[in-house]
């Protein structure tokens, strides 16, 4: 929706941002970034037994043009990390990261000159979903909490995020 | 230098290159069921030609070319170790070949009779600077482009290095020691 940047700061929105809110959370489609080991606990929790798709994600989309998620599962290492960038580029407005895993979070057990310390380095992540792999149950946690937290965004923001660790 | 009992073929096998090259096998060692030999480094490139080519030897197969850095002896410090594996007698050797530490270290590159060692001696370069005379194209395979040093050598630190993007590239960021 791109009338948020032109809609001026003294018109209060509350029904309209509960509205949109809610719309925004109930079909989020994710764009699965599975890179490593972490990749496997997502495709579980996509499966039938810890169904994601009662949670409105119904189709993971492999296009970023068409993803508002992006679960980032999985290690990041540094000759990956510009093509990560890239894809978050590439997704459009209202975008969400989850960071799932320790390795995407901050790096993991993985401190060498191969592999990015924590994904929020290069691109600015919403929810940290801890875990060596983490549980479905614990990635369906970090959703609902994505979840909320989107429940009480306004439509005003979120337009120019950085992330949130410096790059080096 | 370990010696278990070398079975008969092994022992066919070391008998062969020992007729063919003389003294440019040091040695050999056989533990834990497997079985090296130690060989000179100028003569490898007709070291694999015989052990492809060859009756006696026939080693159609190599399974991988690893590296070892033993920092602690200059004059021998790179290890190449390649891994010969033989399809229809169910054999496997490996050959050692021991380079010195200087500003090049280089051997030649056995590419031109098994084509598999193309990426496997990539990857010895990548990860421990060892050049590959006569190799097609030599160039980094496993680290991004651009990286600096030789990962897997004992003096590299083990540190992170900040990436890489087209919007930095003519300003790289500086490596955290």
């Amino acid at each position: 929706m791109g009338l948020e940047e032109k809609i001026p700061d003294s018109i209060i929105l509350t029904t309209v941002d509960y509205v949109v809110n809610w719309s925004r959370k109930s079909s989020m489609w994710p764009f699965g970034f599975g890179l490593a080991c972490c990749a496997i606990e997502m495709m579980s929790t996509f499966a039938s037994h810890f169904d994601l798709s009662r949670f409105g994600m119904e189709v993971m989309r492999p296009s970023p043009r068409q993803a508002d998620l992006m679960i980032v599962a999985g290690r990041v290492s540094i000759k990956m990390a510009p093509v990560v960038k890239r894809l978050y580029d590439q997704m459009p407005n209202p975008k969400w990261v989850i960071s799932m895993g320790a390795c995407a979070s901050c790096g993991g057990i993985f401190n060498n000159y191969a592999i990015l310390q924590g994904v929020d380095r290069i691109i600015p992540v919403d929810i940290y979903v801890p875990g060596c792999p983490p549980r479905p149950e614990q990635l369906i946690d970090g959703i609902v909490k994505l979840h909320k937290k989107v429940m009480t965004e306004s439509i005003k923001g979120r337009t120019d995020r950085q992330p949130q660790r410096a790059a080096t | 230098m370990v010696h278990a009992e070398l079975t008969t073929e092994e022992s066919g096998i070391l008998q062969a290159l020992t007729d063919q090259f003389g003294d440019a096998i040091t040695g050999h060692e056989k533990f834990a069921d497997q079985f090296s030999i130690f060989v000179e480094r100028a003569i490898i490139f007709e070291l694999a030609r015989f052990m492809k080519e060859e009756e006696t030897t026939g080693f159609d197969l190599l399974s991988d070319i690893c590296g070892v850095d033993w920092i602690k002896q200059p004059e021998r410090r790179f290890e190449i170790v390649y891994n010969f594996y033989s399809i229809k007698k169910n054999l496997r050797v490996l050959i050692r070949t021991t380079i010195p530490d200087s500003d090049k270290p280089s051997i030649r590159s056995i590419e031109p009779v098994y084509s598999g060692a193309d990426w496997m001696e990539r990857e010895v370069y990548d990860m421990l600077g060892v050049e590959f005379e006569g190799h097609p194209d030599l160039r980094r395979i496993l680290t991004p482009d651009g990286f600096e040093g030789w990962p897997h050598r004992k003096d590299f630190p083990l540190t992170y290095e900040a990436p890489r993007f087209s919007y930095n590239k003519d300003n790289p960021p500086e490596i955290i020691k």
